[in-house]
């Protein structure tokens, strides 16, 4: 009997073991796929939740489209409250071929800049920083229509304050302003056009070089070191310098409300201090930068000593000064540049 | 296949991944766990709204994190090679996806966030150190090393990365530099 129970009692035990490893595996499946479904529910709840955050976040940005900018501007603490922009116009004025937005003499970023600043709703006038001793009339005249752009079409009052030196097409820019502030001993004037070429036959007949030049007209090489100028040249370029003074005188005529005669004894070619210019009415009032400021605030019904917006940034600023470092000067080049060009500049040199 | 069985071997029997041949399932388990896991930790992202929301954002975010972890399974692998220490950078790819599975508590996490942020950071804090130590078992298991030494292996791709990325920001700027002033 004992023999034949042996074999049915181990038959049991595996069976028990087997059920009881079933049961077992069952618990295990059930805790996992109890684990899968409560992850499921959890996933279409945070679904939900991010659906709702994201219709809240659209309806948000349809009640008012925020910009990045003005994002950036709200997290960095700058407030939309009323100022005064302050535009630098620093060094010879020319259409700069490097973009970089700091550059304070490339007419088209000044141009931007007051642009910008005009359009923006906070600013309520802008004041030009003029340091200047002009430049070439393009450039120049790109400068002063951004300025009446900002004047009639945004209706702000632009004021300039001279700084060093504001002479010629630095000057033709701020005859636009509504009002010129300068330093008693700032150097100003200066009003009219020159250009300025060279003339190297001499240099060039004794290391015998010789230029070959093949024309469509005859004056296709006006301007042309390699040669003596024509009467006839000459006298082209002369009423081209004439009619852009011309410009020039009429500029400063309608910006100073001056009659254009009286304009035209003051600008033949003279230079200014400060004081003198406001004698003869060339500038509004002496003062520093802190004055024009001042001045700019009064006029839009602001209090003294406003909230004052550059128009570079921080990041700006370093860059610029990482580009006086590591850029080097283009002194030599420009000096030996001697392409003609037609300039609003106090010449100097 | 029954998934359930594999991973109740892998939990009572964790030593199975050390075997040569490894349960059948096991890599399904390890990919299951990265796109659940990783799914979970993009959730809790998105919650706090680091992560842009789409269909593209989250198969993007999957793709780069499942790229990293292979590398990271391959760099480890070699390191450990070039050290003479035997192993099988595959398995170590798997059983680190089996790994990421914990990850996926990081939905309640985000919300337990919600509520109470001190213990969401907490129990977020909890659940990373609990992925790590299960990531240097699991090394401990498929490679004869001490835990200082998986702690090492582990850190070094993540620095391999940091180290790439903060190679190509100098490259960008210094070309940024150029770019500009020339």
């Amino acid at each position: 009997m004992q023999e034949n129970n042996i074999p049915n009692d181990v038959e049991n035990n595996d069976e028990k073991i087997k059920k009881e490893e079933e049961n077992r595996f069952k618990k295990f499946d059930f805790l996992i796929k109890t684990f899968i479904v409560l992850y499921v529910f959890s996933l279409a709840a945070a679904l939900n939740y991010t659906s709702k955050l994201d219709l809240s976040k659209k309806q948000f940005a349809a009640e008012k489209t925020v910009t990045l900018k003005e994002a950036l501007a709200a997290n960095s603490g700058k407030s939309t409250a009323p100022a005064i922009g302050v535009i630098k116009i620093y060094g010879a004025i020319s259409q700069s071929m490097k973009e970089y937005s700091w550059d304070n003499t490339g007419s088209n970023q000044v141009a931007s800049k007051i642009r910008k600043m005009a359009a923006k709703k906070n600013i309520k006038a802008i004041v030009l920083d003029i340091n200047s001793p002009g430049g070439t009339v393009g450039a120049v005249q790109e400068i002063y229509s951004a300025v009446l752009r900002a004047k009639n079409e945004y209706k702000k009052p632009v004021f300039a304050h001279f700084g060093d030196v504001s002479a010629s097409g630095g000057y033709y820019v701020g005859s636009a302003c509504d009002m010129i502030f300068s330093h008693a001993g700032t150097l100003t004037g200066s009003i009219g056009v020159i250009m300025n070429g060279g003339n190297m036959e001499g240099l060039m007949k004794k290391i015998g070089y010789k230029s070959e030049i093949i024309k469509s007209g005859k004056y296709k090489d006006i301007g042309s070191p390699m040669r003596d100028m024509t009467v006839e040249e000459r006298k082209l370029l002369q009423d081209m310098i004439d009619d852009s003074y011309d410009q020039f005188i009429t500029a400063v005529a309608e910006g100073r409300k001056l009659p254009i005669d009286r304009v035209k004894e003051l600008a033949d070619g003279r230079i200014y201090t400060g004081r003198q210019a406001m004698q003869v009415g060339l500038v509004d009032k002496l003062g520093d930068f802190q004055d024009a400021i001042d001045a700019a605030a009064q006029r839009v019904g602001m209090e003294k000593n406003p909230k004052v917006i550059y128009s570079t940034d921080s990041f700006e600023n370093v860059f610029s000064l990482l580009n006086s470092k590591l850029g080097g000067n283009n002194i030599l080049s420009e000096a030996l540049d001697i392409t003609p060009r037609l300039e609003y500049r106090l010449y100097m040199k | 296949m029954n998934y359930s069985k594999v991973v109740e071997l892998l939990v009572k029997n964790p030593e199975q991944i050390a075997k040569e041949k490894l349960p059948l399932g096991f890599g399904a388990i390890g990919l299951l766990g990265y796109v659940f896991g990783f799914l979970g930790l993009f959730t809790y992202l998105r919650m706090y709204v680091y992560m842009l929301p789409g269909l593209f954002s989250i198969c993007a975010f999957l793709v780069l994190v499942i790229l990293f972890e292979f590398i990271c399974a391959s760099i480890l692998h070699l390191i450990l090679s070039l050290c003479d220490v035997k192993g099988n950078s595959t398995t170590v790819f798997f059983a680190f996806g089996c790994s990421c599975w914990v990850l996926t508590l990081m939905v309640p996490v985000a919300f337990i966030t919600k509520a109470s942020p001190d213990l969401g950071y907490l129990v977020f804090l909890l659940v990373t150190l609990s992925t790590l130590w299960l990531r240097i078992r699991i090394l401990r298991l498929i490679y004869p090393i001490s835990v200082n030494k998986a702690v090492f292996v582990l850190w070094i791709p993540c620095c391999a990365l940091m180290g790439m990325v903060l190679g190509t920001a100098v490259y960008v700027t210094l070309w940024g530099f150029w770019l500009l002033f020339n």
